[in-house]
């Protein structure tokens, strides 16, 4: 415990400043601003920030990415409940009961979503800062070959879940290791697949392949959705966002127009502790799976929060319940994602990934030991999470009715400016053309692979873990004088090895479950 | 027609991977087994999964020749397209705005180091919007001077050799 309280005291330090506050309230707006742009999400955003981030230091650049993380986990829901158009994914679950409530009383749905978004992002942290140390002692136990398996583990997780193909999510995982393998090993000097090029020697450079998969592959993609945009922004009518004069129209933007409703919707929230409480817990478990991501935690809270209702039958039309657990579940997964990244290194989402390519070009060994070495930047992101968390309440009041106004914003001029940001972030990282022409090469890979539905996350995620992979296979190697049996000797390995086969055979019986199911309905009709 | 298109897009990936395993293969073709260990393992397994997969395809793709409307039996899960972290899947659907995006991109990255920063960012943010379908004047200025007030501020900054480079 004394550990604890010890890694809090250094972690303080890094959240104790006028700077670090700033970066989180600086990040919180970009994050509700993108989550409330259709389309685009959170890891974009930190993607493109990167190179500004690289350049603040490792604390700094963690303390606005997770800002941002958090932002756009409640950005996307105020699109969702006012205009029923989710900002991101993980808000599509939030408009089920959030737009009938809102078509009424729109005031009361904010104020509950803005409550449970606050709440279920403390809960989630708090729950998180508790494990983390003991998950944190126990990953220090962890030698190359385990963590080997660990990073098998991880890819194995994530491809079986993101996507509609577990084949398919395993192809896009290990092309993501492989291509990592790019440039000079652990053990050779001579650079392998680098086309010649004497950039590539050392490796594909990490921030132009963030900004190709996340940021030019993403804008490119969501160009397809100008035509549906003119529906969109007939919406806001409907959403009673009509003109108003001067004070009236400060007012509302300022979301004080009702406040008297908002603070009702905030107290409404505060009854259902027990649905605040399950989804809390359930999002943090989530966040911390590798490739779960808080689009699936949103459903599987709703769906429980449903099933343990004495009134089903108002889900859909309204219900308080029907907001507050997608709400609530979906700004605690920011909690259970930072598990596995500050235990083990290993990321769970785009944004997580984007965290950790920011501590290593900040020269930060990132890993088991990262919360023994680094205490005040593991314990800072988290406190800075925290504080991001309860931000989101006063904020969010605040600034929900300025930022519906972003929705109006037309994709054929956003997309411009993006790409020249991006295209510059890409350039400035190492005042390379060639970075320029890998970020290209990586956003064209990943419109690629998005329209023969092959899943972008299990490759990026295979594209971080593939340096992590190969040095703890060839140093486990090592010290077993190239006795592969070192892979399961140890109790811990076993044990991790009994984990991935049972993952093996549950995902094959999902499929297998799905298969039949698709079959019998397929004979019915 | 559309069903052989299904089998291109569906083979697409599986040809494209094995063309790099095959490349990454002959590339580290003479080293020692601890400097390309690793990655031949993984071209083995990635080169299993490829298999399984173009057998999954090709099976799908006879399945619903020989029967219209039937079922085809691969493991492809129902996934709801929401739940999906990536987001929907995508068709060849309304393609047009991305292709354009994609060429004016590649048109810029290519013309960047030739004209210089200024004028290919200028070109590159009005002639996309126009391209894309936008044809009010003054949000299309307004993009034009933040884009390239943008690329200023970069160059300033960072010191960016962005000006001119290869000219």
């Amino acid at each position: 415990m004394g550990d604890l309280f010890s890694g809090l005291g250094a972690g303080w330090g890094l959240v104790d400043s006028p700077t670090a506050l700033l970066l989180i309230v600086a990040g919180l707006i970009v994050g509700f601003i993108v989550g409330v742009i259709p389309g685009f999400g959170g890891a974009s955003a930190v993607a493109i920030l990167l190179p500004f981030a690289v350049l603040l230091g490792a604390g700094n650049s963690v303390i606005l990415t997770l800002a941002i993380y958090c932002g756009t986990a409640f950005g996307g829901s105020i699109p969702a409940i006012l205009l029923n158009i989710p900002g991101e994914a993980g808000s599509a679950v939030v408009a089920i009961d959030g737009y009938p409530m809102a078509r009424t009383r729109p005031h009361l749905a904010v104020g509950i979503s803005r409550m449970a978004s606050m709440v279920g992002g403390v809960i989630g942290l708090v729950l998180t800062i508790l494990l983390i140390h003991p998950l944190s002692a126990v990953a220090l136990q962890i030698g190359p070959a385990e963590m080997f398996v660990v990073a098998l583990i991880a890819l194995v997780t994530c491809s079986s879940l993101v996507g509609d193909s577990v084949i398919k999510g395993l192809i896009a995982g290990l092309l993501g290791m492989l291509i990592a393998m790019t440039g000079v090993g652990p053990v050779s000097a001579t650079p392998r697949m680098n086309f010649g090029l004497l950039e590539l020697y050392t490796g594909i450079p990490l921030i132009p392949a963030v900004l190709g998969l996340f940021a030019f592959g993403e804008l490119i993609i969501v160009s397809r959705e100008i035509a549906g945009q003119s529906a969109a922004v007939d919406g806001l009518g409907a959403a009673g966002m009509a003109p108003l004069k001067t004070a009236g129209r400060l007012r509302r933007l300022l979301g004080l127009e009702d406040f008297g409703e908002l603070v009702e919707g905030m107290k409404i929230t505060l009854r259902y502790r027990a649905t605040l409480l399950q989804a809390s817990v359930l999002g943090v478990v989530i966040g911390a799976i590798p490739g779960m991501g808080s689009s699936v935690a949103g459903f599987l809270a709703y769906g429980r929060a449903r099933d343990r209702s004495k009134d089903p039958e108002s889900f859909g039309k309204g219900n308080p319940e029907g907001i507050i657990a997608p709400e609530a579940c979906d700004n605690a997964v920011s909690g259970g994602l930072l598990v596995p990244v500050l235990t083990l290194g290993v990321p769970g989402n785009g944004t997580s990934a984007v965290l950790l390519a920011a501590l290593y070009l900040n020269g930060v060994e990132v890993g088991p030991r990262l919360m023994h070495d680094h205490p005040d930047l593991a314990y800072g992101s988290l406190l800075a999470a925290l504080i991001a968390s309860i931000l989101i309440l006063p904020l969010g009041i605040v600034l929900a009715g300025p930022l519906i106004q972003f929705t109006k914003v037309r994709l054929e001029i956003l997309i411009p400016i993006v790409l020249v940001l991006s295209v510059v972030g890409a350039y400035s990282a190492e005042n390379s053309m060639v970075d320029v022409v890998v970020a290209l090469v990586f956003g064209l890979l990943a419109v690629v692979l998005r329209l023969c539905r092959y899943p972008i996350i299990p490759l990026f995620l295979g594209f971080i873990l593939g340096p992590l992979t190969e040095s703890s296979f060839v140093r486990s190697l090592a010290l077993s004088q190239n006795d592969v049996s070192i892979f399961w000797q140890s109790a811990a390995s076993k044990v991790l090895l009994a984990g991935l086969a049972l993952l093996i055979v549950s995902s094959n019986r999902r499929l297998r479950r799905q298969r039949q199911r698709r079959k019998a309905m397929a004979d019915a009709t | 027609m559309s069903k052989t298109r299904n089998l291109a897009i569906g083979l697409l990936i599986p040809v494209m991977v094995a063309v790099y395993l095959v490349l990454f293969w002959r590339n580290t073709a003479g080293r020692t087994l601890a400097s390309v260990g690793f990655p031949r393992l993984l071209i083995l397994i990635l080169a299993l999964l490829i298999v399984v997969q173009t057998v999954q395809e090709l099976r799908g793709h006879a399945a619903t020749s020989s029967s219209e409307g039937e079922p085809v039996e691969t493991d492809e899960v129902a996934t709801p397209a929401a739940i999906s972290p990536d987001g929907p899947p995508l068709s060849g659907e309304g393609a047009r705005p991305m292709v354009t995006v994609a060429a004016f991109l590649a048109a810029y990255v290519f013309i960047l180091p030739w004209i210089g920063a200024y004028p290919s960012t200028a070109l590159f943010a009005g002639t996309l919007s126009i391209a894309l379908g936008y044809r009010r004047p003054l949000p299309i200025v307004v993009s034009v001077v933040v884009c390239v007030v943008t690329v200023a501020i970069f160059i300033q900054t960072f010191n960016l050799p962005l000006v001119g480079i290869g000219r």
